[in-house]
């Protein structure tokens, strides 16, 4: 007789449904388990590899540097300005640092990337320009240069560090880090240059990120 | 702790086997049937749709000058992006396919009778959110297609009575679109909507749970356990599921271009961005909507409204009566036939839809084939545009197109050349659509490869200068420079034996490279190199020499300005963008200019038709000069 059973918890009329567990430990019956649990398997996966590729297309992906400028991936020789914007006090002046970027799909010139202290002091030999980046090595929080105590702070964990950006006291592993400063002769004009880039935070040794 | 102690002490807590024995120990009626996978085939295609969909949402970004550009990189640029997209669209496609599949079975085995009319009713409700998923997610890559479905719809939503301008407000995000349109529309595709699906579709299977398999003949057979055989037989669904699926995605659609398809060209499609300035005759929905999209063109003369809101509201509501209609003693058989006259009438709609837009035959789906093909042309430029070096902007993918050439040279040339010149590549064939404008009554010269060697031999030759390439449907055609080629190439030839005929021939060829040269075309095969030089001067001498050109025309120190265009810089972009500027002027037609129009006459550019960047893009347009990737 057909089973009459309206519902599962439907107790009354359960016992009419005679329910066949097949051959349970049966050769048919492991291949079928077997074979559901693969199949299963595979189509459970499926849209997790379709998507696995996008979610690791960070790791595959370098900052692009100008092309052809013989520097490393991540190091980019970037434009200050005139040698004349920075005065030649022997402190440290904090500039915004502007390069073009590529960002995922825009192209995007001149785009504020982070800035830098510069200190120049001038002697016989002529100008002497020193770059400091502006990142504290610690957690990456911004320092700030205190005029009347001739140090770098840094306000998030209470870093200090000397004028040279030497480490003088607070959880920082290593000094401020120094980017190579060159001086360049365009058209008749003095201009300041640096090869700007970004180091690890947090560990004593000084990593490219790139 | 052992593992079988932490799963005693697991299911103590949880009381987990009982309920995963009583899914596994789930009685079906009649033995494991191929005719129960259907709801599991859905429910995993919803499960493929989210984990996609999740992953897709995290590397979309909406906003009018980011939506085209986020899809164009994961498109082209992220590892596997267009396996992922084309995933996430084609099982859309499948999903709702299944949801109709689905619909018929529970309608046909009268699976909405007691007890199941609630359930039922959840699944219609479903319906129209399934719908709504594949509609919104049809907008957000915001491509031209987006565009032209998203004008439509909002429209139809503004269509509701009373409240309809307001609606299209909120859904719009305002009274234009924007970037809340986009926002909101994510909003919408990535949570609401699922959100919703998912809540349902748990009531959904939970009743199922409780009133099990709906059995045709039951007795048939002993009913046995859900675990393994329907299970396998589930499984194997899903893997169906999957096959169509990858089967879609590497099906690439195609295109003019021969070759390999590019990583770009498979899965889901991508037309050029958005642009409101632009007319898209292209404009189709998914396949899903097209019934909807001919019912409206056959209710045209009814408001939008009955085809956009008044017959998928009576589809609703029909199905939503048929638990209560089921009652009574023939409501069965009426809910089939209505079943049938539904999804039949639907079938029938996109049939004709299909067969309108692709017989081509009629004058509408050539029309339409032709704006098809133009779109995939300018799709692809723009996927080459934004790969190039210089990139998208910031300001977004359509500034990028509005600086092509390529792309507004067709438009420009289409708009305000077209009226007389045609632009048609003579090798034949459908050629570049971005390449080929053809005037419907031409009056002047093809100008497709205007000053090339190729373009000025066609002047040169007497057979061709009178013929409709060249100036044969012009006021021309009887002219001075028309009777001195058939005289002095022509009728002197007829005249000569087979050496002097080749001595010409040599002779004509110079010619076209000394003019040619004046042009300056980036892409002149062969421009240079110590033959291409000796030509040129070999040329130049017969111009002011033997072919004695210089007699009507100025060629640079010889010759006067004021009977027929100067011939100095021929062709080049300065030359073109002084005709275009005035062609009435002393060095090109002067008085005898009749028919074309200056564009650009006066010094101040804002009294001209076209402006300078105008210009400039109607010059390089028709010197064959913009950007071109390696590739090609």
């Amino acid at each position: 007789m057909p089973c009459a059973r309206r519902y599962r918890d439907d107790t009354m009329s359960n016992g009419d449904c005679a329910v066949s567990t097949g051959d349970r430990g049966g050769r048919r019956s492991f291949l079928a388990r077997l074979a559901t649990l693969v199949i299963g398997g595979i189509v459970a996966v499926f849209p997790f590899l379709a998507g696995v590729g996008v979610v690791v297309d960070p790791l595959r992906r370098r900052r692009v540097g100008a092309a052809g400028d013989g520097l490393p991936d991540g190091v980019r020789l970037v434009r200050i300005g005139p040698l004349a914007i920075l005065p030649a006090d022997g402190v440290p002046h904090r500039f915004a640092v502007t390069a073009d970027a590529i960002d995922a799909w825009t192209h995007s010139p001149g785009r504020r990337v982070g800035s830098v202290f510069l200190t120049r002091t001038d002697d016989a030999g002529g100008a002497h320009v020193t770059a400091l980046s502006a990142t504290c090595p610690h957690l990456a929080c911004g320092v700030e240069y205190l005029a009347e105590a001739s140090q770098f702070e840094c306000p998030c964990h209470d870093a200090f560090f000397a004028k040279d950006g030497t480490l003088v006291t607070g959880p920082s592993p290593r000094g401020l880090d120094p980017l190579p400063v060159e001086i360049l002769d365009r058209d008749g004009q003095q201009e300041i240059w640096i090869a700007f880039q970004q180091f690890r935070a947090g560990v004593a040794e000084r990593t490219p990120v790139g | 702790m052992s593992r079988s102690r932490f799963l005693d002490w697991l299911d103590d807590r949880t009381g987990y086997r009982a309920v995963g024995r009583a899914a596994l120990d789930e009685p079906v009626p009649g033995g494991a049937r191929w005719r129960y996978v259907w709801g599991s085939a859905l429910a995993f295609t919803l499960f493929v749709q989210i984990v996609t969909g999740l992953v897709l949402w995290a590397a979309y970004s909406p906003s009018m000058q980011t939506a085209w550009e986020s899809v164009y990189f994961i498109q082209n640029q992220m590892t596997g992006g267009w396996l992922l997209r084309g995933v996430h669209n084609y099982a859309a496609h499948v999903l709702i396919a299944l949801v109709v599949v689905h619909l018929a079975q529970v309608v046909v085995e009268g699976a909405y009778r007691p007890p199941r009319e609630v359930n039922f009713w959840l699944g219609v409700v479903m319906l129209p959110l399934v719908l709504a998923c594949g509609f919104t997610g049809y907008l957000l890559p915001w491509d031209q297609r987006s565009y032209a479905a998203a004008k439509v719809a909002m429209n139809i939503v503004g269509l509701v009575p009373a409240v309809g301008g307001s609606l299209q407000r909120l859904v719009v995000g305002g009274s234009d679109f924007g970037h809340h349109t986009l926002t909101r529309l994510l909003a919408l595709h990535a949570g609401v909507l699922p959100g919703l699906l998912v809540l349902l579709l748990a009531l959904h299977v939970a009743l199922f749970s409780r009133h099990g398999y709906t059995a045709r003949r039951p007795g048939r057979k002993p009913d046995a356990a859900f675990w393994p055989d329907q299970a396998l037989r589930n499984a194997l669904a899903c893997l169906a599921v999957v096959a169509v699926v990858l089967v879609l995605v590497m099906w690439h659609y195609p295109t003019r271009d021969a070759g390999a398809p590019l990583a770009g060209q498979l899965g889901a499609k991508l037309d050029a961005p958005a642009d409101p300035s632009e007319n898209y005759p292209a404009a189709r929905p998914e396949a899903y909507f097209l019934f909807l999209f001919q019912l409206l063109k056959y209710l045209e003369a009814f408001s939008p409204a009955i085809a956009g809101l008044v017959v998928p509201g009576l589809v609703m509501f029909l199905l939503v009566a048929m638990p209560i209609l089921g009652r009574w003693r023939w409501g069965h058989r009426l809910n089939v036939v209505w079943l049938v006259v539904m999804l039949g009438g639907a079938g029938v709609l996109t049939a004709l839809a299909l067969h309108d837009d692709h017989n081509a035959r009629t004058e509408h789906s050539r029309g339409y084939l032709e704006a098809v093909a133009m779109a995939e042309a300018q799709a692809r430029r723009a996927v080459e545009l934004a790969g190039s070096p210089a990139g998208i902007p910031v300001e977004g993918a359509l500034a990028m197109l509005g600086d092509d050439p390529k792309m507004q040279g067709p438009k420009l040339f289409r708009q305000y050349c077209a009226a007389c010149h045609s632009h048609v590549d003579p090798a034949g064939g459908p050629g570049d659509p971005l390449q080929t404008v053809t005037a419907p009554e031409p009056s002047a010269p093809d100008l497709h490869g205007f000053g090339s060697r190729e373009w000025i031999r066609g002047v040169l030759d007497p057979e061709q200068v009178a013929g409709p390439r060249y100036f044969g449907d012009t006021a021309l055609a009887d002219g001075e420079m028309v009777n001195w080629v058939k005289e002095n190439i022509g009728d002197v030839a007829d005249t000569m034996n087979d050496a002097e005929k080749a001595d010409l021939g040599r002779k004509v060829e110079y010619v076209a490279y000394a003019l040619s040269a004046e042009a300056q075309l980036d892409r002149q095969p062969g421009a240079a190199g110590p033959d291409a030089e000796r030509r040129i001067a070999a040329g130049r001498k017969l111009i002011t020499g033997e072919f004695r050109c210089t007699d009507c025309h100025k060629f640079h120190d010889d010759g006067d300005l004021g009977t027929a265009p100067d011939l100095t810089g021929y062709a080049s972009r300065e030359w073109l963008r002084q005709i275009n500027s005035n062609p009435a002027a002393e060095r090109f037609y002067g008085a005898i200019n009749d028919r074309m129009p200056a564009f650009a006459p006066n010094d101040d550019p804002t009294a001209n038709q076209l402006n300078p960047q105008e210009l400039q893009h109607l010059g390089d347009w028709l010197r064959g000069e913009w950007y071109r990737s390696a590739s090609e």
